[in-house]
């Protein structure tokens, strides 16, 4: 059966592990205090962060909020949630992890409830309650796939709303085919310094560096393929190049780089470019050994549906 | 000429032991031209963050806690008055990352970074917040592993229910500091002796007549610590410091403010009691006695 266990953290005497439904490996258990722990000033809306967990082929989900009803200032709650990589790919198990976070609404009193594994079959996914209800912004959402997928984007994306960011990043993240998806990891700060090698992107209000804090935000490109992506990642429904690149993404390294290659590769077969496809394979797909799935299909002569991709009765 | 000094110290201290609190009132010091034991040597630098833990300090709150990610540091030159100029670098640690050190066994690694670079460290201790060993009783019909003893006069035993004790959430502080020394040592040996101050942070609740001083203190409240650092001088140069980095109590809030700005109000002493500046910690750890 689907489950994904659940870890309540929060302040006791520090911050720390208040209650689970099973035991933590050392290394693990400090993985995830570290993700679920943050500086969250008065207002602050609720951080998400995903962290893969390579070790164990399991992966974290946590949303960490602001605890002001609490003596100690900068105290927070947060509520990780973890399932095995394979539980990623079942995109209705999907939905049910990302409405899974709550904050205690009785403090202590509502450890009991953080104790027992938590299924992810037959439950009716509920809507993230720490998400804004408004709708995903597109110009950011367009930032943070230059930023993740481009060679020329930055890892640490500065933007002021980070309820929205949080929105975003879900809406890339639930996008990607899931082997990607359960190596990807990301998180919303309030403040970070640059550089932290761990977090496929972060996406802060404040970048720290040697100048003082910066807010601002790299202009994201206007390719074709990251309107696509775009469009792609704003859909509930699948669209063609979801299609493409749950059919090509799993024979590439887990690298988020690489959405962008096959992202870059999209536009010319939609357009039925023949030469522009053959160069961007020769531009990304430089060696005899990479890409051979793509290079079979495209231009071996055994299929060529993905040339009909934008065909309405594909 | 020989340029100025580039330390890399590291405040270490389990949760609430006055790290933060220390390093607001010394950047406060820092620029504050009437203490003269300490001067801003260039303006460089990114200020942000300390400048606001220098302001809870000032206004007499209790400073936020510092998260695990904080990622946040002094970063600053400064010239000592009795020294020169060191281009100061001191990370604000969460005591939560010392803490999984010594209760998950593993190191957090920012914190090893941050050790392994360490030219010295000072490890803050704060006086009421000790876990003091766990004391046995053998008395009839005792379960194995005997009774948790009635609460003595001022000692708090742990765990103080009777719970069945573990090692990772009952061990007392000395036996974490120990176990924290030791694995700061290992990380140190080709570069021994490292200088490793105890700072014993609000000093100013230590009563008493005649009140200790930092070394009676310690010895008296932390024996096997002490013990330990004065039998492995191969390892470390040690000192102790009382250090009151608010100047009293927060419970008392209004009449600690009337007593003045920071530097009016915080003091320091060092091991045998003389009063010291606040800045004194950090200068010993660069350049020593």
């Amino acid at each position: 059966m689907r489950a994904a266990h659940q870890f309540l953290f929060g302040y006791e005497d520090g911050h720390r592990l208040l209650a689970g439904s099973r035991d933590l490996a050392p290394a693990t258990a400090v993985a995830l205090l570290a993700a679920t722990d943050a500086a969250m000033p008065d207002g602050s809306a609720p951080l998400v962060t995903g962290l893969a967990l390579a070790k164990s082929s399991e992966y974290a989900f946590c949303v960490t909020w602001s605890a002001t009803e609490l003596p100690r200032p900068g105290a927070v709650w947060a509520h990780a949630l973890v399932v095995a990589e394979a539980d990623l790919a079942e995109p209705r198990a999907l939905e049910t992890l990302v409405g899974l976070p709550r904050r205690p609404s009785r403090g202590v009193a509502d450890l009991g409830s953080y104790r027992a594994p938590i299924a992810l079959e037959g439950a009716v996914p509920a809507a993230p309650s720490y998400l804004p209800a408004r709708a995903t912004d597109r110009e950011l959402l367009a930032e943070l796939a230059f930023a993740a997928y481009d060679p020329r984007g930055e890892a640490t994306v500065a933007h002021e709303e980070l309820g929205s960011a949080a929105k975003a990043l879900l809406s890339l993240w639930r996008a990607q085919w899931p082997a990607l998806r359960a190596a990807f990891s990301f998180r919303t700060r309030e403040v970070v310094r640059p550089g932290t090698p761990e977090f496929d992107l972060t996406v802060t209000r404040k970048i720290r560096g040697q100048g003082g804090e910066s807010a601002a935000s790299t202009p994201a490109g206007t390719e074709p393929w990251l309107k696509s992506v775009v469009e792609d990642a704003a859909s509930v429904a699948t669209t063609p190049l979801r299609d493409f690149l749950w059919a090509f993404g799993p024979h590439e390294p887990r690298d988020p780089r690489r959405l962008g290659a096959l992202a870059r590769l999209w536009p010319s077969i939609v357009a039925r470019n023949g030469r522009a496809a053959r160069a961007q394979l020769e531009r990304d797909w430089p060696s005899p050994q990479s890409g051979v799935a793509l290079k079979q299909i495209l231009f071996g002569g055994k299929n060529d549906d993905w040339w009909l991709a934008d065909q309405p009765d594909r | 000429m020989s340029g100025p000094a580039r330390p890399r110290l590291v405040l270490l201290g389990l949760p609430r032991t006055g790290k933060s609190t220390f390093l607001g009132a010394l950047w406060a010091l820092i620029q504050s031209p009437v203490e003269t034991a300490v001067s801003e040597a260039s303006f460089g630098g990114d200020r942000s963050y300390v400048q606001k833990l220098a302001d809870q300090v000032a206004r007499g709150v209790e400073l936020d806690r510092t998260a695990l990610d904080a990622e946040e540091e002094l970063a600053v030159a400064v010239e000592f008055a009795q020294g020169g100029i060191a281009e100061l670098v001191i990370p604000d640690t969460s005591g939560e990352s010392l803490r999984v050190l010594a209760e998950r066994r593993v190191w957090y690694p920012p914190l090893l970074a941050a050790c392994k670079d360490a030219t010295a460290i000072l490890l803050f201790v704060h006086p009421e917040r000790l876990r003091m060993p766990q004391r046995i009783v053998v008395g009839a019909g005792a379960a194995p592993g005997g009774e948790v003893e009635a609460q003595a006069d001022g000692v708090d035993l742990h765990p103080p229910d009777g719970a069945a004790f573990q090692a990772n959430e009952h061990a007392c502080t000395a036996a974490e500091l120990i176990d924290v020394f030791e694995n700061l040592a290992e990380l140190w040996n080709d570069r021994r002796p490292i200088r490793v101050g105890v700072v014993v942070s609000a000093w100013d609740r230590i009563g008493g007549d005649p009140r200790p001083t930092p070394y009676q203190w310690v010895a008296a409240r932390l024996p096997a610590v002490l013990a330990t650092l004065e039998s492995n001088r191969d390892v470390a140069d040690v000192a102790l410091f009382g250090v009151s980095a608010q100047g009293g109590a927060l419970e008392a809030r209004d009449e600690l403010l009337a007593r003045g700005e920071i530097c009016d109000r915080v003091f320091a002493e060092d091991s045998s009691g003389r009063r010291i500046s606040l800045v004194e910690p950090v200068r010993w750890a660069i350049w020593g006695p």
